[in-house]
């Protein structure tokens, strides 16, 4: 049964999938409505939210969708813990840990998405980019997923992780069967239930190559888990499970957020051509679009953190062991905060946007997923001179994620390939 | 204007380093840092824009 806008207002269920079946305008507006009435409200359903939290029956469920309350929430991780997570393949991952242990683990990934590095990454992502381009340039039509579906991926497996670039569809097959035509898999999960999920996979697949590379480690620390293999934390290794578990987290979270923004990047530009031209002039000018995208399209709705006290948030009470969402997507739409914020605005600025979240938690990948949205960006401006969607898009369904699309079909004045080789 | 940034509160999004290099630079722990206290004058635009980019609210101006 499809429910409308009102309804989810009158009766807020962010855990019932039709509710992220909804259209992205609809979601916002459902979003303002509620913001409009309160910056807190409670969730109808107390079972579990996205990336696997373990909720009990009759646990109360927050979303906060004000601005400043969900900034005050992200700084706070002794109210507002991460460790919400008791199962699942994340448990031990840096999602699921609060400071000091956060911070500690967190220091032996951060440098591998520094800025500087993110730079010298710059060629390969291009590379990519053409060669995915390549594939339809003189045809005058083509599928701009094959940039936005297969880049990030192949940038996140070759250059971080160490991963085969050939495992990246089966692990997004694995995770978003909505991409390949199938349907979305669940993220709520009732006390009881044998919790299926994308992550139990992921997961197996995540210790299966790890303990391969432990077996036969390499010194040359090109990437994440070279280097954590090889870590030792006074005289332990770190833990080889967490090891894992950062695997799960990095791919979970790596492949389909930058993938969903370039999409709804470039059907927006495809939907207003004077900003496509404007970019495609001014090309200096796309990292701040790249900003304004982040924070429109929304990406990620919201991460449950687990209340470890009784508390208020904007008067709103709520009980120690409660579920709390500080809901990204909604804050990024606040009024109070950004002028008109359902419009999107190529050269906003400045642009405070939560789309990276903030706090011990910000998205250690956010400088990746910058560094690969301008680059594909720029590439896709320059070869296709005057890209226009070929037919209305339909956006893809996800509960944990704002929409996307799982295909973006243009057509554009044809061009030249510019490497002899093919692409699969 | 004195520009600094409160080293407790940044996590490292770098969005002031990756706009701004001429006021902010990287330390070792991958946090901003500003290159010169003192702002030059032309520059206090961009001084005011990272401050209010920064989404921990890490950066401070005195004038």
């Amino acid at each position: 049964m499809s429910l409308t806008a009102d309804e989810f207002v009158e009766h807020y269920d962010f855990t019932n999938p039709e509710f992220s079946k909804l259209a992205p305008g609809v979601i916002f507006e459902v979003y303002r409505r509620l913001r409009e009435r309160a910056s807190v409200v409670a969730c109808e359903s107390g079972f579990g939210t996205q990336v696997g939290s373990d909720v009990q029956d009759g646990q109360g469920m927050w979303h906060v969708l004000g601005y400043e309350d969900v900034y005050d929430v992200l700084q706070d991780a002794e109210r507002f813990s991460s460790q919400c997570f008791s199962v699942g393949g994340l448990v031990g991952s840096l999602l699921a840990l609060d400071p000091p242990e956060q911070n500690r683990d967190k220091k032996f990934i951060t440098p591998y998405f520094a800025p500087g590095r993110m730079r010298d990454l710059a060629d390969s992502a291009r590379l990519a980019t053409d060669d995915a381009i390549d594939t339809f340039i003189e045809q005058g039509e083509g599928d701009l997923a094959a940039v936005a579906w297969r880049m990030p991926g192949e940038i996140l497996f070759k250059e971080l992780l160490g991963f085969p670039a050939e495992d990246v569809e089966m692990c997004l097959q694995t995770m978003h069967p909505e991409l390949f035509g199938g349907e979305a898999r669940s993220l709520v999960f009732k006390e009881g239930e044998d919790i299926q999920n994308f992550q139990a996979e992921l997961d197996a697949y995540c210790e299966e190559m790890l303990k391969a590379r432990a077996e036969d480690p390499s010194d040359d620390e090109n990437n994440v888990f070279d280097h954590l293999l090889n870590t030792r934390i006074g005289d332990d290794a770190f833990p080889f499970d967490r090891i894992v578990a950062n695997a799960t987290l990095l791919i979970s979270a790596g492949l389909e957020t930058t993938s969903n923004a370039l999409t709804n990047a470039f059907v927006w530009l495809g939907n207003h051509p004077e900003q496509q031209a404007q970019l495609r002039e001014n090309p200096e000018m796309i990292p701040t679009a790249v900003e304004e995208f982040v924070r429109f399209s929304g990406s990620v709705h919201g991460l449950s953190r687990l209340l470890t006290q009784d508390t208020e948030v904007s008067g709103c009470p709520m009980k120690a062991g409660d579920i709390v969402v500080p809901n990204y997507a909604a804050a990024n739409r606040d009024p109070a905060e950004f002028e008109n914020p359902d419009e999107c605005i190529i050269d906003r600025s400045p642009n405070r946007h939560l789309g990276f979240g903030a706090g011990y938690h910000r998205c250690v990948g956010s400088n990746l997923a910058r560094m690969e949205m301008r680059v594909a960006l720029e590439q896709v401006l320059t070869r296709l001179p005057d890209y226009r969607l070929a037919e209305d898009c339909t956006p893809h369904h996800n509960m944990a994620t704002t929409p996307g699309y799982a295909h973006v079909p243009v057509v554009f004045t044809q061009g030249k390939r510019l490497s002899a080789g093919s692409s699969t | 204007m004195r520009l600094s940034v409160e080293s407790s509160s940044c996590q490292g999004h770098n969005r002031c380093t990756s706009d701004f290099p001429e006021l902010f630079d990287v330390d070792e722990e991958l946090k901003a840092v500003v290159v010169n206290e003192v702002v030059p004058s032309d520059l206090e635009a961009a001084a005011r824009t990272a401050v209010r980019n920064c989404p921990e609210r890490a950066i401070h101006i005195e004038s």
